[in-house]
């Protein structure tokens, strides 16, 4: 019987952490680095998660000295692990039960931003505030909430619940409850519109129907079905400004000076920052990107924080970061194949699909290899809601581990064919 | 097989990794310089010119005539005065970071406000300077063509699309204004982001109208003024587009030295400076030209003109014999300097006066009886006639009623013959009279190639060397010339004409006046305007020296002091009445076609229908149609200058060159100093002898020292 108290960390347990730590250590740096760099340029007033200072004067005294962000992402890092330990606290298994509960709540909260679209001007719902044209954020009070952040681990949670004892996913009809149960939150998504965490949902749904063991040739179909709308969805289905970003993608090589000012200036910004850093980097909050007034790389602090890395450390430190999933992905993976609960062999994995592709896009759309969305470096990136969502995900990777039971029975899963 | 998947799905997630990682190094190692490079160019702000004060402009003693005094410029954002959203929208936004206005205004709403204090700060503008907003705005639109007209030539060069410098730019929207004006708009219109009030210079020039001409102007710089600008490769020293250089007289004449080298300055990103090279003011540059002496000739030849019946222009012209200095080139009417832009429209349709005309050194006249000179210096030096060659004057050539000596013509029946030459007159004799038969017959036997041979050895045909670029060459008739204006070869009467300085060939005054120096000195050569060889950054145009010969010119001197200090000579008027000099000289009177001041053109609109139209120019009869604009298929000259009396002759040029000696030498030797080469011309003026030679006089004796 394994110990079951809280801080007793598997060995599998640190494996998950340690990196989490390193990553949470380097995103606070680069955010406190940040937040120095640009602090009278008028952050405060334009940062969308922040509370508008009315006066507009920047903050003196010891909160200028450690930044305003460096201190709130402190904060959130410090809820976070007490949400993480609060979620070990009970065994994975009885949080199981309450999957499709939370996923409800989670499905209501996405209604809710999209009866506040469709409600528009019936009544007027401070609730929900339009920032940078999307409704993402339900603001109450001083507190604020992204949903779709919470979407991800509602998503694993049910998926996980769902699938657990069942094998009728083999056939093709099984695959609908899944796919249901995916494509309800992004069609409610759509609507925010959010596309990163859209993107997220389905590699999440394929990756744990794929080590579920559904036929390979089923996902293929699926696959390859989606790959032809793509061009479809692409001219009818995307808006302009969403269709501009493949095209910031494709166009990353013309030599159209006003292109890279305008549509291409984010990415144009993010490589400049990255590949000025070179080798060993411009070191720590060192660098035109970090030491100018102006802010040179917009979102700097959140979603192009591995640019600023980039740009700090150098080809050394994004390196250290991707190595640092990988140490995370090797584990999480470990730990799915050691436990023989179904459930938190499919938790486990979601979890990690997750993080690991969230990751991928993030540093992808930095580097211009993947469309820019609206999405968070894991552990990394400010923010109250992805971090807690990481912390929470993390929570249970490690209540997993922490959980092994012993082996009584084949491993489930373990299908002839495949 | 959860295992085997787990492995594949591990795999995958390998090779993503491995994608992002080659990714990596291809931008942090691979093209590691090129982003280097790259944000270098981009975290620096675009490369900002400092303006260059000018150099001034000084007379012979070194007193200023124009130079530059700081004063303020007016400036205004680029993307204000062409009225552009997305600067409107950075400025809201930069305001409202910086705690202007609520965090929660939306930026469009701001930019609205932003688009009323830009309509308050043009109406301000207007108060505070008493000017109309329509001039602000016009102002401001020629900015935004001009902006506009360089990004599309980037484009076209480059061709990539790409934002110019001066999209971002404060560009000068009033400029030269004084301290007062300048302290009222800082404090009031400052609080605009996109109006900034900075230090400038205006030109100033003192007492300028008599040099009006000579000083020129400043104006933009054009395409061609760029591609032929000598200094083009130098970065600093180069003409740019939208900056003023000299179009017209000494100013383009020197603009090289005068324009000086413009400060360098380089900001980063944070608006650091991160290099910067001052401005050096232009090179002074002195002329030649003695001020004082300028405004005298000025106000004499204004007070002769005046007198004169059908006053209208002319000309004087001082040079040192010696050094070919210029000491005053002087143009009436001129302008007021200081008020050339607001009375422009005003001088340029003066087509009675041509009060733009720098008569001095463009003014083309026929050299009437003062080509003489150069006719008896050919025709004795190629020995068609000798010193003592007698040729009687007979009063006309061939008929009594063309080719007539004056004398003939203003007292009929009477020939220099009857005047106390019954052999004939000689050489000296045949200047002293001015008698057109000797130089008829004169001419004749050199023939018209000669004759144009001549000309030219005495500088017609080509700029006398002040390098202004108003200056012109005038005409020498040769046969290729005739060949190209008029379709036809050399004619038996063209050398009597040229020989008596009529028909074709024309000259400036500056250039008679290069004739006096040449005839006093013993040689053609250049004249200069510039004490500095450093202001002659252009090639010369004209070449070096011609000798002439000496027992020619001998002979030639003794007529010419004979015509002014012989009882009966053509030009005693202009004796000196200080006897320790003399002056020597030939008048001219010189017959010309009265100027067209206006013409008649017939117009042929689209319709086919004709209307005749009363109009100074071309542009100016079409002026008052849209388009379609009618075609111009006919005109003739409508209104003449000078309009005559019934009965009253066409007066003639009054022209008068010549040069100062010390007294006592009638002999005509080489003339001993001070010699001062004087030409005066005094359109439609009369007689050369009544009115130019006591010009001429008045003109030497401010020249020669009191006692």
């Amino acid at each position: 019987m394994p110990d079951r108290s809280v801080l007793n960390f598997t060995r599998l347990g640190w494996g998950l952490a340690a990196p989490a730590v390193f990553l949470l250590a380097l995103g606070l740096a680069t955010i406190h680095a940040a937040d120095l760099g640009a602090a009278d340029v008028g952050l405060l007033a334009d940062s969308a998660a922040l509370p508008a200072d009315p006066s507009g004067v920047p903050p003196a005294g010891w909160l200028a000295e450690i930044g305003p962000l460096t201190l709130r992402q402190s904060l959130y890092i410090l809820t976070g692990v007490g949400l993480m330990l609060a979620t070990m606290l009970f065994s994975y298994q009885e949080l199981g039960r309450f999957a499709y509960l939370f996923y409800g709540f989670v499905v209501f909260l996405l209604l809710l931003l999209v009866a506040d679209r469709l409600l528009e001007g019936v009544f007027d719902v401070p609730l929900v505030p339009v920032k940078r044209y999307t409704r993402r954020w339900i603001e109450w009070g001083p507190f604020s909430l992204q949903p779709s952040e919470f979407v991800k681990i509602a998503l694993i949670l049910a998926l996980a619940r769902y699938l657990r004892y069942r094998d009728s996913y083999r056939r093709w009809h099984g695959l609908l409850p899944p796919f249901l149960l995916t494509l309800g939150p992004m069609v409610l998504i759509l609507f925010q519109p959010d596309l990163g965490t859209l993107l997220m949902l389905l590699p999440v749904l394929f990756a744990m129907l794929f080590v579920a063991g559904a036929r390979l040739r089923h996902l293929a179909l699926v696959v390859a079905a989606g790959c032809a709308t793509l061009p479809i969805f692409y001219i009818y289905g995307m808006a302009p400004y969403q269709r501009v970003r493949i095209d910031v993608l494709l166009k990353q090589g013309v030599a159209d000076e006003r292109w890279h000012m305008n549509e291409g200036y984010q990415l144009r910004q993010s490589k400049l920052a990255i590949g000025t850093g070179g080798v060993l980097g411009e070191g720590y909050g060192q660098g035109v990107f970090l030491e100018s007034r102006t802010r040179l790389l917009p979102d700097d602090h959140n979603d192009f924080i591995f640019a600023i890395i980039g740009h700090q450390w150098g080809l050394i430190g994004c390196l250290l970061v991707v190595l640092a999933y990988g140490v995370m992905v090797i584990c999480g993976l470990e730990v799915a194949a050691v436990t023989n609960d179904p459930f938190g062999r499919l938790l486990a994995v979601g979890v990690i699909v997750m993080i690991v592709v969230q990751a991928l896009l993030n540093i992808g759309m930095t580097i211009g290899l993947t469309p820019i969305t609206g999405m968070t470096l894991p552990f990394v990136s400010f923010g109250g809601s992805s971090l807690w969502a990481n912390f929470l995900a993390i929570g249970l990777l490690v209540n997993v581990a922490q959980r092994r039971p012993m082996l009584i029975a084949n491993p489930p899963f373990e299908h002839r064919d495949a | 097989m959860f295992e085997r998947r787990v492995k594949w799905f591990s795999i995958i997630l390998g090779c993503m990794a491995l994608v992002i990682a080659v990714r990596l190094v291809d931008l942090q190692v691979v093209r590691a310089d090129e982003f280097q490079a790259q944000a270098a160019r981009m975290l620096t702000r675009p490369v900002q010119y400092l303006r260059a004060p000018r150099g001034a402009i000084l007379d012979r003693h070194g007193t200023p005539l124009l130079r530059d005094v700081p004063a303020w410029d007016v400036c205004v954002h680029f993307g204000v005065i062409a009225g552009r959203q997305d600067y409107l929208r950075a400025v809201a936004r930069e305001l409202r970071a910086r705690g202007a206005y609520p965090p929660k205004r939306p930026i469009a709403e701001i930019a609205d406000e932003l688009r009323l204090d830009i309509a308050r700060m043009w109406q301000r503008l207007a108060e505070l300077t008493g000017r109309p907003v329509a001039e602000f705005i016009e102002r401001g639109q020629q900015l935004r063509s001009r902006v506009e007209r360089i990004r599309d030539a980037v484009e076209r060069r480059s061709g990539i699309v790409q934002p110019v410098a001066e999209e971002y730019q404060l560009h000068p929207l009033l400029e030269g204004i004084d301290d007062q004006l300048a302290l009222q708009l800082r404090i009031e219109l400052e609080q605009y982001p996109w109006l900034r009030v900075v230090a400038g210079s205006r030109r100033v020039a003192t007492d300028a109208d008599a040099f009006a001409h000579l000083l020129g102007r400043l104006g933009h710089v054009d395409r061609e003024r760029l591609e032929r600008d000598p200094l083009r490769h130098d970065e600093l020293r180069q003409l740019r587009a939208g900056e003023l250089c000299g179009v017209s007289g000494v100013e383009a004449a020197a603009d090289t030295a005068l324009r000086g080298t413009r400060g360098r300055r380089v900001e980063d990103f944070d608006r650091h400076e991160i290099e910067r090279v001052d401005a050096l003011q232009g090179a002074d540059v002195r002329l030649t030209i003695d001020a004082e002496l300028q405004r005298r000739v000025y106000a004499l030849l204004a007070d002769a003109i005046s007198r004169s019946v059908h006053p209208s222009g002319g000309s004087a012209v001082v040079i040192d014999a010696a050094s070919r200095e210029v000491l005053a080139l002087v143009s009436y009417p001129a302008f007021a300097y200081d008020r050339f832009s607001e009375e422009y429209d005003r001088l340029r349709r003066d087509t009675r006066d041509l009060p733009l005309l720098f008569r001095a050194v463009a003014g083309q006249y026929p050299p009437g009886s003062t080509c003489k000179a150069v006719t008896l210096v050919a025709a004795l030096s190629e020995q068609v006639v000798g010193e003592h060659t007698r040729i009687h004057c007979t009063g006309y050539l061939d008929r009594p009623d063309a080719f007539r000596c004056w004398i003939y013509n203003q007292f009929p029946g009477v020939t220099h013959d009857m005047d106390g030459h019954p052999e004939g007159q000689d050489a000296s004799d045949a200047v002293r009279n001015s008698c057109n038969i000797y130089f008829y017959r004169a001419g004749e036997r050199l023939g018209p190639q000669r004759l144009c041979d001549w000309f030219r050895r005495f500088g017609f045909g080509r700029t006398a060397g002040t390098r202004l670029p108003e200056e012109v060459a005038g005409i020498v008739p040769d046969e290729a010339y005739l060949r190209r204006a008029q379709g036809r070869g050399f004619d038996r009467a063209d050398p009597w004409n040229w020989a008596i300085g009529q028909g074709e060939v024309t000259i400036t005054p500056l250039q008679a006046a290069n004739v006096a120096a040449s005839i006093a000195a013993g040689r053609w050569e250049p004249v200069r305007l510039f004490r500095d060889e450093v202001a002659e950054s252009r090639p010369s145009a004209a070449s070096a020296a011609t000798a002439l010969d000496g027992d020619a010119l001998r002979i030639l001197r003794a007529g010419m002091w004979r015509v002014v200090n012989e009882r009966g000579g053509t030009g005693a008027d202009g004796r000196l009445a200080d006897r320790r000099f003399d002056f020597c000289g030939k008048t001219g009177s010189a017959q010309a076609a009265p100027r067209a001041v206006s013409y008649t053109y017939t117009l042929e609109g689209p319709d086919g229908r004709r209307e005749t139209v009363v109009a100074s120019s071309k542009d100016d009869a079409l002026a008052a149609y849209a388009a379609p604009r009618p075609k111009v298929v006919g005109w003739r000259a409508a209104e003449r200058f000078p309009q005559l009396l019934p009965g009253e002759k066409l007066p003639s040029h009054a022209w008068f060159i010549g040069y100062t000696q010390a007294a006592g030498n009638p002999r005509g030797s080489v003339p001993q100093a001070p010699v001062y080469a004087i030409a005066v011309v005094i359109e439609y003026g009369g007689s050369g002898g009544k009115v130019a030679a006591p010009l001429a006089r008045a003109i030497a004796e401010l020249l020669l020292p009191a006692n």
